[in-house]
C-alpha cells in the first residue's frame, strides 16, 4: 500500500503526520529567531543537555517529557544567567552543560529500576510511535509559543536586531533574551518527538535558514514554517516508501532542499 | 536656552582588565551644541558613549543626562551605532528598521502602532531623505543609505540629544558631506554629539571639539590647531579643509 493510500487507514501514520505539522510550527517561528541570532549552537546545547532530565524522570519515576521540559528550561535559565554579563565564554560553557548533561542522563538511566528505556528513542526519534498525550503536549507548547511570540513580536525582533538600541528604548532586553532561552528549549523539545536530540537542530535551523530571503521577520517565520512542513511531510513519505527510520529520513530530505534552495539563491545572486 | 546642561560627565574612570581606558573625564554638553569627538583608536570614544547612555557602569565618577540618571535621561536621547556593527542581511525593510525607535518604554507591547507612531516614523525618513526606499530590505541599501537609515531609527525616538558614533565611516567623501549637512540642519532642533575621524569635516561643522584619548579636553572649534591635533593623536596630523573656495583649482 501507498503512503497517502496508508494515511487514509492507519491511525499511527496520521498520528505522524500530525505530529510533524505541529513540529514545523514552532520549528518555523523558534528557528527563525535561533538563525537570526546565530544561537544554534546553543539550541543543540539544549536538546542534548535535556537527556539529563529524562535520566532524573526514569530514576525518580514520573514522565520523561517532563522531565524533559524541566532540563530544557533548567539548562535555559543556566546558560541566560552564565552569560548575563561575560558573554565571551559562551562555547565553553555550552560545550560544558551540552557534554555533561548527556553523561549524567546516560548515567541515570543505566541505573534506573527496572526495565532500561530504548535510548535510541530519545536519541533519534520515532514519531511512529507517537500518541494521542504527546500530541496533545506538542499543541500545547505550540500555542505557548505563537502566543508568547505574538504579543512580544515588536520588542523580539527589534531586540534580534540590535539589542542595544532596544534596551535604550527601555525595553527589558535581558528578561527578553531570557524569554526566547526558554521558548527554544521548549521547542526543542517538541522536535525531541520527532527526530531525536540529536538530529533536533537539523530541523530548528534549516526551514528558517531557506526563507532567509524574505522581506520581513513576520514573512521569514511563515516561509520556515512551510518549508518545515513540506520537507518532514516528504521525510515521512519517504521514510515510509523505503522503510527507512523516520527522523533520519526527514532530517536528509530538508537538508536537501535546503541544499537546493541555497544553490538557486547563488545561482540568482551571481547571474543578477 | 536652560541653564541645566544636557549631559555632565564629573570624574568618569573606567577599567578595563586592569588597564584605565577612561581617565577622569569632566566635561558638559550645553544644550544646542554641536560636538563633535576625536581621537585616535583606543581611545575610549564608543566606551564613553557608552557610559553616557548608561550601557556601561563607570568604575568612578557621575554622569547626569538631562539632569537625570542614563537610565532615565536616555530615553530623550537618539543613538546611532556604528553601522558595521550589524547583519545586514537581516530580514528587516527601511520603514521597519525605522519604526524600532518608536517602540514604547517597557511592557506591554502588543499594541497596534498608534497614528503618531506611524507620523514620527514619516517624519524620520523624509528628514533624512530616504522615504522613497522604506520598503527596501537593508541589505539592497548603500553605505551611506543604511547610516541614514539609522540616523532615522534614532530620529523616530523623538530625542532632544542626537549620540552618533563614526557615522561617515563606510561612506565615500561626497557622502560624507552631505551627511554632516544633514546633522547641522537637525542641529537646528536638537544637540549632536558625533564621533568622527575626519578632522576637516569635524572642525568645520561643529562648534566644539572634544580631544579624547583616555582624559578629555574640551576646545572651542575654532581654536582646533595643527599643534593640539598632533598632541592627541601623537604624530603631526594635517587638517584638510573641504570647503568648494579652498579646493585647488
Amino acid at each position: 500500500m501507498s503512503f497517502w493510500s496508508s494515511l487514509l487507514s492507519q491511525v499511527f501514520l496520521q498520528h505522524a503526520l500530525a505530529a510533524t505539522l505541529l513540529a514545523s510550527l514552532a520549528c518555523g517561528v523558534i528557528g527563525s529567531f535561533v538563525v537570526l541570532k546565530r544561537i544554534a549552537f546553543l539550541a543543540g546545547g539544549i536538546a542534548h543537555g535535556v537527556l539529563a532530565g529524562m535520566g532524573v524522570a526514569y530514576l525518580l519515576g514520573f514522565s520523561p517529557m517532563l522531565g524533559a521540559v524541566l532540563a530544557a528550561v533548567t539548562m535555559a535559565f543556566l546558560l541566560w544567567r552564565l552569560t548575563l554579563h561575560r558573554r565571551h565564554n559562551e562555547e565553553v560553557l555550552i560545550s560544558a552543560l551540552w557534554s555533561v548533561g548527556m553523561a549524567a542522563g546516560l548515567i541515570m538511566i543505566a541505573k534506573a529500576p527496572g526495565q532500561n528505556p530504548d535510548l535510541m528513542t530519545y536519541l533519534f526519534g520515532n514519531i511512529l510511535m507517537v500518541g494521542h498525550e504527546q500530541l496533545l503536549w506538542m499543541l500545547c507548547l505550540d500555542a505557548l509559543v505563537l502566543l508568547v511570540v505574538t504579543a512580544l513580536f515588536p520588542a523580539l525582533t527589534a531586540a534580534a536586531f540590535d539589542e542595544e538600541f532596544a534596551q535604550l528604548r527601555g525595553i527589558p532586553v535581558d528578561a527578553l533574551r531570557l524569554l526566547l532561552l526558554v521558548l527554544v528549549a521548549l521547542t526543542v523539545v517538541l522536535l525531541i518527538q520527532v527526530a531525536g536530540l540529536i538530529l533536533v537542530i537539523a530541523l530548528l535551523t534549516l526551514p528558517a535558514a531557506m526563507a532567509w530571503h524574505a522581506p520581513s521577520v513576520g514573512s521569514m517565520m511563515r516561509r520556515a514554517v512551510l518549508w518545515a512542513a513540506a520537507s518532514g511531510t516528504a521525510g515521512l513519505w519517504l521514510a515510509y516508501e523505503l522503510d527507512w527510520p523516520a527522523g533520519a529520513t526527514m532530517v536528509l530530505a530538508t537538508a536537501l532542499l535546503f541544499l537546493v534552495s541555497e544553490t538557486k539563491a547563488r545561482w540568482q545572486a551571481k547571474h543578477q | 536656552m536652560s541653564l541645566m546642561p544636557v549631559m555632565e560627565c564629573t570624574g568618569i574612570s573606567l577599567y578595563r582588565n586592569g588597564y584605565k581606558v577612561l581617565d577622569d573625564v569632566n566635561v558638559r554638553l550645553s544644550a544646542g551644541d554641536f560636538v563633535a569627538m576625536v581621537g585616535p583608536n583606543g581611545a575610549g570614544k564608543t566606551t564613553l558613549l557608552k557610559v553616557l547612555l548608561g550601557l556601561l557602569e563607570a568604575d568612578a565618577g557621575e554622569v547626569s543626562l538631562f539632569g537625570e540618571p542614563p537610565r532615565i535621561g536616555r530615553l530623550r536621547a537618539g543613538y546611532v551605532p556604528q553601522s558595521g556593527r550589524f547583519d545586514t542581511r537581516f530580514p528587516v525593510c527601511v520603514g521597519e528598521l525605522v519604526a524600532h525607535g518608536t517602540l514604547a518604554d517597557g511592557w506591554p507591547m502588543w499594541r497596534r502602532r498608534t497614528a503618531s507612531q506611524e507620523a514620527a516614523i514619516t517624519q524620520s525618513l523624509e528628514a533624512c531623505g530616504i522615504a522613497h526606499l522604506s520598503k527596501r530590505r537593508i541589505d539592497s541599501l548603500s553605505g551611506g543609505e543604511v547610516q541614514r537609515a539609522l540616523i532615522a531609527r534614532a530620529l523616530a525616538v523623538g530625542p532632544q540629544l542626537l549620540i552618533l558614533d563614526e557615522p561617515t565611516a563606510n561612506i565615500d567623501p561626497s557622502g560624507q558631506e552631505a551627511l554632516f549637512d544633514l546633522l547641522a540642519e537637525l542641529n537646528r532642533r536638537m544637540t549632536i554629539l558625533v564621533v568622527s575621524h575626519d578632522l576637516g569635516l569635524t572642525t568645520r561643522y561643529a562648534r566644539t571639539v572634544w580631544c579624547l584619548n583616555r582624559s578629555l579636553c574640551s576646545h572651542q572649534a575654532v581654536d582646533v590647531s595643527a599643534e593640539t591635533l598632533a598632541a592627541l593623536y601623537g604624530y603631526p596630523v594635517r587638517v584638510i579643509d573641504h570647503r568648494p573656495d579652498r579646493r585647488l583649482a
